[in-house]
């Protein structure tokens, strides 16, 4: 391509534009950022207070993410939408028009943007709960938000990273900031410890997981994530995926890598080891983001990594497949497992939670490690299912992570929220210290009871159906390959067990007497706290009982995706 | 590879043999006469004072931490210049045509005699307006760390005094407000 060519193409003709409008929310944040740098600066943050800078980007983003996602789902028809459509200028061939974009380096599709939506919801929701807290304080809100937003930009990246150099960078651009907002309470010396774990932990991960990249980069000879597949069928033309080819052992250390580096923003077990401490220095909204955003932001990697590999289903691949799949399995299985065990015994709330979002990473993976095995399944190999019943499977496995994802965002949020606030009035975190709080925050309590039988998974509420959807793909697996039904096991035992650890908090809210002398803890229904708090778990309710919408929507977003 | 691997070995024997020599040598033929002064750690002439294993102020790391972030923001200006640099060259209308083709193949890392060759030569209408494109790019990507650094110094993270500067502040603070008139001496050791 000449460079007449390119400059015709990419900055004068489709590419640029295109890019640009579909990046026009990533953009937004981004001058949000300077916007609070300039607040700052100029002193203005005593009449306009940087939250509010934040709260106001973040809800524009949001609704440039919003637009986008009507308009690749409905089309440019919508009478209601038409204004906003016309506000962020979105066209057919823009956003109208799936596909890569800024060259090949991310790609826009309904899993992106389902995604990138997820993510701009949860941060107008974030900065409007750290209003409320009061973390951070006025003088040194701008470098709270700038972080809190910049690891968002990184997270949206993650969700359409196209190449692996961007999936790297995403991991990055998340982290990075993390580490520092896991540190942000300045004088604890918990906090500071914790981040301290945090960034040694999460630069190992990195270090490993770009030693991976580079070698499946240089055993595939590209770094495009839509050619992985053809250049693993090509690399192992004529021979099978087997570790006596030293081709397979250098990519499968490759792949191994990068999952590790996956694993550890995903806190699975054995690099979960960050997490509780973590959780427990940072503050509680801290903790929030970092379970819920970075967690999305990390699976809808691990998902288009994972497709990229799987892409096709050669038959002598079907090794490559079956093994990461049943790696992913084991993976899911153990951290399920362990972060229920050692949620047993923790006395601190938030310590409780961080192992309780590790055991929710074991339930999401093993929706991934499902959709890996039925799509390196050969169709003639399993009895009673077809290749169109084999990929609406596979579809099934996608819906059930993104419903999962969805519903995870509201009742851990939640949860994560009611800690803050229940902080904010009795100065503990302690499960010790919130015994009959429900007779003087009734809304508070509530609002947890519902989030925490909904992290178990119990009905109506929208964990239950989360849940059952991973069940029913992990029993579909199961007729790929039998080990899917012992997930299917562990997992059914581990939601069993997971209902003691979080009864035994309800417990001492509803159900002990508050003792003589505690700090009151008076968070009226009709306080922006109180209001907040529903606001957060009706979604939780209505997931349950209206499942229909979402897993539609979840089930064409896979649909395109898989396709 | 293997002979590679004799050149690798012969290397590390010879360099160890180098360094080596020299200190036996130096161990059997120099006399042994010590001395306080001599027996002492050398520190550019001067006299050593306490130990070097001490905590350095964390102002430094402040510094250095600073130092580093734009340090890595102005490497980026490298790959840029080089082909902004290229451009602006191609830009010039009355090159000749055989100037033309080195300056194309130097520009697009070919190599030497491809453009004359083929079609990759660079017209300068579109070098122009490569050229213009790069400017646009580095001036947002600069300004972007020009905000970073203002935010930075108007923070007060460059300066090195910083705790007195702020202590200094509310002194002068406290002093106006209390309207002290018989400390003058207060006033005067803060300044």
């Amino acid at each position: 391509m000449s460079v007449n060519e390119i400059i015709e193409h990419a900055l004068k003709g489709e590419i640029l534009p295109r890019s640009v409008q579909i990046f026009g929310p990533e953009i937004a944040l981004c001058l949000t950022i300077l916007a609070l740098l300039f607040v700052r600066m100029f002193e203005i943050h005593r009449r306009l207070p940087t939250n509010l800078v934040a709260l106001l980007g973040a809800l524009i983003a949001f609704l440039g993410v919003f637009s986008q996602f009507m308009y690749v789902k409905g089309g440019s028809e919508i009478p209601a939408m038409m204004a906003l459509f016309q506000a962020w200028g979105l066209t057919p061939e823009g956003v109208g028009e799936v596909g890569p974009y800024f060259t090949g380096l991310l790609v826009h599709d309904q899993f992106s943007v389902f995604f990138r939506l997820g993510l701009c919801l949860f941060l107008v929701l974030m900065i409007a709960l750290t209003v409320l807290s009061g973390i951070p304080d006025s003088e040194d809100g701008q470098d709270f938000y700038t972080l809190l937003i910049g690891s968002s930009v990184g997270m949206m990246l993650a969700c359409g990273a196209n190449h692996l150099l961007t999936l790297f960078l995403a991991v990055e651009m998340m982290s990075v900031p993390s580490y520092a907002m896991v540190a942000f309470q300045k004088g604890r010396r918990q906090a500071s410890e914790a981040a301290l774990k945090y960034v040694i932990y999460g630069a190992g991960a990195a270090g490993v997981m770009l030693y991976g990249l580079s070698l499946v980069a240089g055993v595939l000879g590209t770094a495009s994530m839509p050619e992985l597949a053809a250049q693993v069928s090509t690399a192992f033309a004529g021979g099978s995926f087997v570790l006596t080819n030293p081709v397979a052992v250098t990519l499968a250390l490759g792949i191994l890598m990068v999952l590790a580096g996956l694993a550890f923003k995903l806190s699975l077990v054995p690099f979960h080891f960050w997490c509780p401490d973590a959780f427990e220095g940072a503050a509680a909204e801290v903790g929030g983001f970092l379970s819920v955003a970075s967690k999305a932001g990390a699976f809808a990697l691990l998902v288009r990594f994972c497709i990229a590999l799987t892409g096709n289903p050669d038959p002598s691949l079907a090794g490559l497949n079956l093994s990461l799949g049943i790696g992913l399995g084991v993976a899911a299985a153990v951290t399920a497992t362990f972060g229920n065990l050692a949620a047993y015994s923790q006395k601190n709330m938030k310590r409780l939670l961080a192992y309780s979002t590790i055991a929710h990473a074991g339930y999401m993976l093993m929706a991934v490690s499902a959709l890996v095995i039925i799509r390196g399944a050969n169709p003639s190999g399993v009895p009673g299912l077809t290749s169109a019943g084999l990929d609406a499977e596979a579809r099934r496995c996608l819906e059930a992570l993104l419903y999962y994802l969805a519903v995870y965002l509201f009742m851990n949020l939640g949860a994560f929220a009611i800690v803050a606030l229940i902080r904010n009035q009795i100065f503990s975190e302690e499960i010790e210290d919130y015994r009959g709080l429900a007779g003087e925050a009734p809304v508070l309590c509530v609002c947890m009871l519902i989030c925490l039988f909904s992290l178990v998974g119990l009905p109506p509420l929208g964990g239950f159906w989360a849940k059952l959807e991973i069940f029913a793909s992990l029993f579909q697996a199961g007729r790929v390959h039998w080990f899917m039904w012992v997930v299917l096991g562990i997992a059914a035992v581990n939601t069993v067990f997971s209902l003691f650890y979080y009864m035994r908090v309800l417990k001492s809210m509803f159900l002990t007497e508050r003792p003589v002398g505690a700090r009151s803890a008076l968070v009226p229904f009709r306080s922006a706290p109180g209001l907040y708090v529903v606001m957060v778990s009706v979604p939780v309710l209505l997931l349950g009982v209206l499942a229909g919408p979402l897993s539609q929507t979840a089930n064409n977003v896979a649909r395109i995706l898989l396709r | 590879m293997t002979d590679l691997l004799l050149h690798f070995l012969l290397f590390i024997i010879a360099g160890s043999v180098l360094v080596l020599a020299p200190m036996l040598i130096g161990k059997l033929v120099r006399p042994w006469l010590p001395t306080p002064e001599k027996q002492s750690v050398y520190e550019c002439g001067e006299p050593a004072i306490g130990s070097s294993y001490i905590q350095f102020d964390i102002r430094f790391y402040v510094v250095a931490l600073l130092f580093i972030i734009f340090d890595v923001e102005v490497a980026f200006f490298f790959p840029w210049a080089t082909v902004y640099g290229g451009a602006t060259q191609l830009a010039d209308s009355r090159l000749s045509d055989v100037a033309r083709s080195n300056l194309s193949d130097k520009l697009l890392n070919l190599a030497p005699g491809t453009s004359a060759a083929s079609d990759t030569v660079v017209s300068a209408a579109d070098a122009l307006y490569l050229a213009k494109t790069g400017v646009v790019d580095i001036a947002v990507f600069f300004a972007f760390i020009l905000v970073g650094f203002a935010y930075v110094w108007k923070r007060g993270d460059l300066d090195w005094v910083r705790s007195l500067v702020s202590e200094f502040q509310q002194s002068q603070a406290l002093t106006r407000t209390a309207v002290v008139a018989d400390q003058p001496a207060k006033t005067e050791m803060a300044s």
